[in-house]
């Protein structure tokens, strides 16, 4: 009887696992409804039923792909790029201001801004988006923010006054200090617009004025999109799935598989190549706002004007570019601004264009020579090592072994210092170091100002102990002057005497991607890295 | 096990569990990495100097090693183990929301891997010195020497890409999502346990107790199956916890390569970004698992050996 007994009990545990397995997937651990065929699995796509337009989209997920803007920068991020929120301002490709939700703004002292609002803008849940909701939206991000890590304080004052007149459609904000950049800085994904009221789950179900709303959200596995249906132009799609994925290659592979339709950025090599020459894919790449660059430290050997001009000079940065470990994610560059802004890039001069001859006899002629043949030169009767810090981050030591191979041509002998990005910046900020290679997002607001500090003498994130008075002059001009094309002027002048003084070794500018298959008609990756579900993205006729 | 030894087991477990928090929390204290750091750098700010040091101000982080320990400890014993730095989510919430699918996953794996390996490994055994003895022996010692990650892109590779027949992401929580890791586990262990069948068969199919049987005239199969297999379980059932409790610690190789969202996945997450919270919440889940499934181990060997019970 006793082992009857077992026998049964043993086979009903074996039925409820059975079940329990068979079971899973319905529904999620918070009760909401999951993804359905969609997120996760091999996803309608294309037409589905009913001539219902679907696009299937995979993507990373970044701080578990929720969108409240207040949160995270990531979150805010997610909440823009999934085309759910979008701000007063937005980015074209060079990565100046245009209008989005707002049509125009003035100003008189940069201290008052009256903003303009584009009539008749709704949101996804029907709701008119006026002067005050736009306010309550600004307001409730700077009441969030110290809770979370997006820091709104740092795009529009905490101190900052709003004020909103629904009749002429305009909110009026008053800063406690001239801003030149609040347009730029009303554009960053932190700053969009979203009903307040109208949303109940910040997280992950936030009402924007986008072309897209969410319908469903799968913790850890998507969302399912539809169209809004108060927005103001054609939506091409009525659904959109989200799938996220764990990496490039799992973007790729689930690409190549028929998963989805579409993925954002292949930041692997040999995945991007494969896309770009099969027939049935199209891959559209944009060289971003990312600059990868090395730090020299002045205060040590590359303190020599020569040695550095000579290092610049025998770096072959075009072809490390083009190389098979590299091509493709970087578009090669020599300022420490990318290319694609506004920036006056093609007037700048670069007077190291790679010769390795060249190179060499620069040295030769300083006296910076191998006088007891090991291979290495000398600089004041020691051998030039060059401390070269780095970390494993959008290929910044692939850049850095590159860089080594033709040092070590020239006859420089480098000792690598690759580490984790803390050791890297801890390395930075004590100077222990020669070279730093890093990789920053220059322009993120629009502006470069806070990024251009960097070579500010007087400033504290002066890293590299870098000084040019001519530079330092003109900066502070750059920080006092409103006048839009003068500061334009100053930043292409900025860039000239760094590359004069031969003061950065850049890497590149990290290219941003989109890939899809012919079920999508047209799709296009932006500079500026936030909007990727957007209504240029069309189905195939 | 008696009621008394099941009691001194679980207070055992209480002083290990506060031994691994204590050693884990200073571990990760003396490690190299600034958390506030790398939690802006994540974000591809510059991280201005003025404003970690204010952050980690504000996050204790400044707080002698004691300190931030037992304010920690104290939380924990109302429940709350921290927010993630990264996250900005409770620690619990993070673990609870992946420990779902770590057990999807588990229970697979194990089903798929008894499935493959009993039968094989007992094959094994009684046809040892065969060709099937030699086959299957071949075969587990391929499956032993791959590495997973390798099976599971190959995996993707056919079934995905090529075939079709499978999704590249597995985090829809189907059935079908679940396949492919499933298998990617039960493969290496698979290899594992067949040779352990095979060798615990073998030891008991060598016993004089079944010399005696066959010498009565007893079936093969009842021999095998009624006397020699019951008596092959305890080693198995050990290896069995043991395996059972890796996976529930989540097996990072394989849920980042099928994009799963395990603890596994979080858990190299967690460590990549300083996450101190997390990593401690982590790892205090893995050691309870451990000695849980350890625990429930011994309690079975009294049902599965009744010599165990007659010793008491």
């Amino acid at each position: 009887m006793k082992k009857r007994t077992q026998k049964i009990v043993a086979l009903v545990l074996a039925v409820l696992m059975l079940a329990a397995l068979a079971a899973c997937g319905a529904k999620n651990e918070t009760g909401k409804t999951g993804g359905s065929g969609s997120a996760g699995t091999s996803a309608t796509s294309g037409t589905g039923k009913s001539g219902e337009k679907v696009l299937t989209f995979g993507c990373q997920m970044y701080s578990d792909g929720l969108i409240n803007p207040a949160s995270q920068i990531n979150c805010a991020w997610n909440c823009m790029r999934f085309g759910v929120g979008e701000a007063l301002f937005k980015f074209d490709d060079s990565m100046n201001i245009q209008p989005w939700l707002a049509e125009s703004y003035t100003t008189d002292d940069l201290i008052t801004w009256v903003i303009k609002l584009r009539d008749g803008i709704m949101f996804s849940n029907g709701t008119e988006m006026t002067a005050t909701k736009v306010k309550e939206s600004l307001d409730w991000v700077r009441d969030e923010g110290p809770n979370g890590s997006s820091k709104p304080g740092k795009y529009l004052s905490y101190d900052a006054t709003i004020t909103a007149d629904d009749a002429a459609n305009t909110i009026t904000i008053v800063l406690p200090a001239a801003d030149i950049n609040l347009p730029g800085n009303l554009a960053y994904p932190v700053m969009e617009i979203i009903d307040v009221a109208g949303t109940s789950d910040f997280d992950a179900g936030v009402v924007g004025t986008g072309p897209y709303m969410v319908s469903t959200h799968t913790d850890l596995v998507g969302y399912e999109m539809v169209k809004n249906p108060y927005y103001r132009e054609t939506v091409p799609y009525d659904k959109v799935i989200i799938t996220f994925m764990g990496d490039a290659s799992a973007k790729a592979s689930a690409l190549q598989a028929g998963q989805v339709d579409l993925v954002e950025n292949i930041t692997n090599v040999a995945d991007l190549k494969k896309l770009q020459d099969d027939a049935n894919y199209t891959v559209d790449i944009a060289s971003g706002v990312r600059c990868g660059f090395s730090w020299m430290n002045f205060k040590g050997v590359l303190g020599n004007e020569t040695l550095r001009k000579a290092i610049l000079m025998g770096i072959d940065y075009k072809t490390i570019c083009a190389s098979n470990t590299i091509g493709g994610l970087y578009t090669p560059g020599f300022s420490v601004l990318p290319s694609t802004l506004a920036y006056g890039y093609d007037n700048l001069n670069n007077p190291y264009e790679y010769d390795i001859d060249a190179a060499k006899k620069l040295l030769d002629d300083a006296g910076i020579k191998d006088t007891n043949n090991n291979g290495i030169r000398e600089l004041n009767g020691e051998d030039i090592y060059l401390r070269y810090s780095s970390y494993e981050n959008r290929l910044l030591n692939d850049f850095s072994d590159a860089h080594t191979l033709y040092l070590t041509e020239l006859g420089i002998g480098v000792k690598s210092q690759y580490g984790s990005s803390d050791d890297c910046w801890n390395d930075l900020i004590s100077f222990n170091y020669d070279l730093d290679n890093n990789n920053w997002t220059t322009v993120g607001t629009g502006d470069p100002t806070e990024y251009l500090y960097n070579w500010y003498g007087p400033s504290e994130s002066n890293f590299c102990g870098y000084q040019n008075d001519e530079y330092d002059k003109l900066f502070e001009e750059y920080l006092a002057s409103s006048d839009t094309a003068r500061r334009t002027e100053i930043v292409e002048r900025l860039q000239q005497i760094l590359i004069d003084d031969a003061a950065v070794l850049v890497d590149g500018y990290y290219n941003s991607s989109m890939a899809y298959s012919k079920n999508v008609g047209y799709a296009h990756i932006h500079t500026a890295d936030y909007y990727w579900i957007t209504t240029e993205i069309v189905p195939a006729a | 096990m008696s009621a008394k030894q099941i009691g001194l087991r679980l207070l055992q477990m209480l002083i290990v569990l506060i031994g691994i928090s204590i050693l884990t929390f200073l571990l990760t204290y003396l490690s190299p990495g600034d958390p506030v750091r790398n939690m802006y750098l994540a974000q591809g700010v510059m991280p201005d100097e003025a404003e970690i040091a204010v952050t980690r101000e504000e996050m204790g982080l400044n707080d002698p090693f004691l300190t931030q320990y037992f304010r920690w400890l104290g939380k924990c014993l109302h429940g709350d183990f921290g927010t993630s730095f990264a996250l900005k989510k409770p620690v619990v919430d993070l673990l609870l929301a992946r420990l779902w699918p770590t057990l999807k996953l588990a229970l697979a794996s194990m089903i798929i891997m008894i499935i493959i390996s009993v039968p094989l490994g007992v094959l094994s055994a009684v046809y040892q010195d065969k060709p099937i003895d030699y086959a299957v022996r071949a075969v587990t010692f391929f499956g032993v020497s791959v590495p997973n990650f390798w099976v599971g892109l190959l995996l993707i590779l056919f079934f995905c890409v090529r075939m079709k027949l499978f999704p590249v992401v597995s985090s829809g929580g189907s059935l079908k999502d679940l396949i492919l890791p499933a298998v990617t586990l039960a493969i290496a262990m698979s290899a594992k346990y067949t040779r352990q069948v095979r060798t615990a068969v073998l030891e008991e199919l060598h016993s004089d107790y079944v010399a005696g049987a066959r010498a009565r005239g007893v079936a093969e199969r009842k021999i095998l199956w009624r006397n020699v297999f019951p008596n092959s379980l305890l080693p198995l059932i050990t290896m069995l916890g043991l395996s059972i409790g890796s996976l529930l610690g989540g097996t990072s190789v394989v849920e980042v390569i099928f994009s799963y969202p395990g603890l596994g996945n979080l858990a190299v997450s967690a460590i990549t970004s300083y996450d101190y919270y997390l990593i401690q919440g982590y790892v205090l889940w893995v050691a309870v698992i451990y000695m849980l499934i350890n625990l429930l181990v011994d309690i079975s060997y009294n049902y599965v050996d009744p010599r165990m019970r007659l010793r008491r």
